[in-house]
C-alpha cells in the first residue's frame, strides 16, 4: 500500500518534541505576522517558486474509488455519494462536533484557505463533515457547527455502519467511540486525515492532521484543475 | 543630552505595550521575566460547537525550578481539563485528559492547535470575539496564576498552524 498518512513531510508536525521549538518561535511568530494581518491568509507569494513535486500531504497510488454510499446532509435530504460528488473536487473529513481541537483547526484551516485562494480553481471545493459520533452529531447540530465555520461546508450523517464503510474507503483508521463517564463525557477518536477526491472522481491525495493553510492555498487549485503528482 | 536615553525607554516601553496589546500576546522574551513562571499568549478561538472550547497559552517557567501544572478551573464553564490531541499510529486523531503536566525548570510549554489545550465545556455563555474568559492555573511550586483569555476569531489566532511556526528540518520522522 503506498498510502501512508504519516511519512508525509507534515507528519508528526505536532508531536511533543516540537514544543520547546514552537514555544520559542511563538513571539517572534505574533511579531512577524503583524498581530494577526500579516498570518497567512493570502497565498504565500514569499515561498519558493513552484516547482513539480511540490506538493502537501501524501500521493496514493493507486488512487481511492469512491465509496458507493449514502449519507444524509445537515439538511435531512439524502446525499449519495458518488452522484452528489461527481466531477468535484472533493474534501472528506471525518471529526464529531464535541471535537474542541483538531475539527474546528481543520476545517478553519481550510476555511481560511478558501479564503486565501479568493476566486477561481480551488476557491470552491466541496468539504464535506462527516459527523462520526452519530448520538451528537445531528443533521441541525453539524449546521449550525459548520455555519460558524464556512456556510459552504456540507454536513453529513449516516448510521455507524455507513460511516465504518466511508471509513474503509479511504483506509482510515477506524472510529472508536469509549464509553460515557459518570457525566455522560466520552472520548472520541476518528481519522485524522482530509481525502480529497479529483474531479476524475479518484482519490489521488490524502493530507494528514496539521496542514498548513499555505500548503492547501498551493495544492488545491492544482488539484480542481485535475493535478495531483 | 540626558532626556534622549529616557525617550527612547518610553517609546519602546510604549511600542512594547501596543504590541502585546493588538496581539494578547506578551511579546517581551523570559529575559524581562527570569526568575518567574508566567502565563502568557492566552486566546480561546471562537468555537464552532457554542457548549465548548480550546484555551491555548504559554507557560514560561524562568525560574530554576522543576514545576507542574496540577489543574485548571474557569468561572465560565462548568468543566475544565487539561487534554492533548494525538494521532496514533493508525492515523487516528484522539483525546487524552492529563491530571498533571510537568514544566521542568527553564522551560516553555506551549499550549497549541494538534497538541495540548485546556478544554472548557458547559461554557456558561456564547464566546464571541473581543470577549474575555478566565482561567485559573494552580501550580505545584509556583502558586496559582489568573489570566484573561482573550476570545478571537480563528483567523486571528497567534498560535496556529496557519502561522509557520515549524522549525523546517524538526519534523519528527520516528514514526
Amino acid at each position: 500500500m503506498a498510502a501512508d498518512p504519516h511519512t508525509g513531510p507534515t507528519a508528526g508536525s505536532w508531536s511533543r518534541r516540537r514544543f520547546l521549538a514552537s514555544g520559542a518561535a511563538l513571539a517572534g511568530a505574533a511579531t512577524l505576522a503583524g498581530c494577526g494581518l500579516g498570518r497567512a491568509s493570502t497565498p504565500d507569494n514569499s515561498a519558493e517558486p513552484e516547482q513539480k513535486g511540490n506538493w502537501s500531504g501524501t500521493l496514493l497510488d493507486p488512487p481511492f474509488e469512491k465509496p458507493d454510499l449514502t449519507f444524509t446532509d445537515f439538511d435531512g435530504k439524502p446525499f449519495p455519494f458518488l452522484e452528489s460528488t461527481e466531477g468535484k473536487l472533493t474534501l472528506l473529513f471525518f471529526g464529531y462536533t464535541h471535537c474542541p481541537d483538531i475539527c474546528p483547526v481543520t476545517l478553519n484551516t481550510l476555511a481560511r484557505a478558501r479564503e486565501g485562494i479568493g476566486t477561481g480553481p480551488g476557491s470552491r471545493p466541496q468539504v464535506l463533515f462527516v459527523g462520526v459520533d452519530v448520538a451528537r452529531d445531528t443533521p441541525a447540530v453539524l449546521k449550525e457547527y459548520l455555519g460558524n465555520i464556512d456556510p459552504t461546508f456540507v454536513g453529513l450523517t449516516a448510521s455507524e455502519h455507513v460511516i465504518a464503510e466511508a471509513v474503509r474507503a479511504v483506509k482510515g483508521a477506524p472510529v472508536l467511540i469509549e464509553e460515557a463517564d459518570a457525566d455522560g463525557e466520552y472520548a472520541v477518536g476518528h481519522p485524522a486525515q482530509v481525502t480529497v477526491y479529483s474531479p476524475d472522481d479518484l482519490g489521488h491525495r490524502i493530507y494528514p492532521s496539521g496542514v498548513r493553510q499555505a500548503d492547501w492555498v498551493r495544492d488545491l487549485p492544482r488539484l480542481a484543475e485535475g493535478e495531483y503528482r | 543630552m540626558s532626556h534622549r536615553p529616557i525617550h527612547l525607554v518610553v517609546v519602546l516601553a510604549v511600542a512594547s505595550a501596543l504590541g502585546l496589546a493588538s496581539c494578547g500576546l506578551v511579546g517581551s522574551s523570559a529575559r524581562a521575566s527570569e526568575g518567574r513562571l508566567q502565563v502568557v499568549g492566552g486566546q480561546v478561538a471562537v468555537p464552532p460547537n457554542p457548549d465548548q472550547a480550546a484555551a491555548r497559552f504559554l507557560i514560561q517557567n524562568a525560574t530554576g525550578v522543576d514545576d507542574e501544572l496540577v489543574s485548571v478551573t474557569s468561572p465560565d464553564a462548568d468543566a475544565v481539563a487539561i487534554h492533548r490531541s494525538e494521532v496514533d499510529a493508525a492515523g487516528r486523531a484522539t483525546m487524552t485528559e492529563i491530571s498533571s503536566l510537568a514544566i521542568p525548570a527553564r522551560s516553555e510549554v506551549t499550549f497549541e492547535p494538534g497538541g495540548l489545550h485546556v478544554m472548557l465545556t458547559g461554557l456558561h455563555h456564547r464566546l464571541r470575539a473581543g470577549d474575555t474568559l478566565s482561567l485559573t492555573l494552580r501550580f505545584a511550586e509556583a502558586g496559582t496564576r489568573t489570566v484573561r483569555l482573550d476570545v478571537v476569531d480563528p483567523a486571528q489566532m497567534a498560535i496556529d498552524p496557519g502561522t509557520d511556526m515549524h522549525m523546517e528540518g524538526e519534523h519528527d520522522h520516528g514514526g
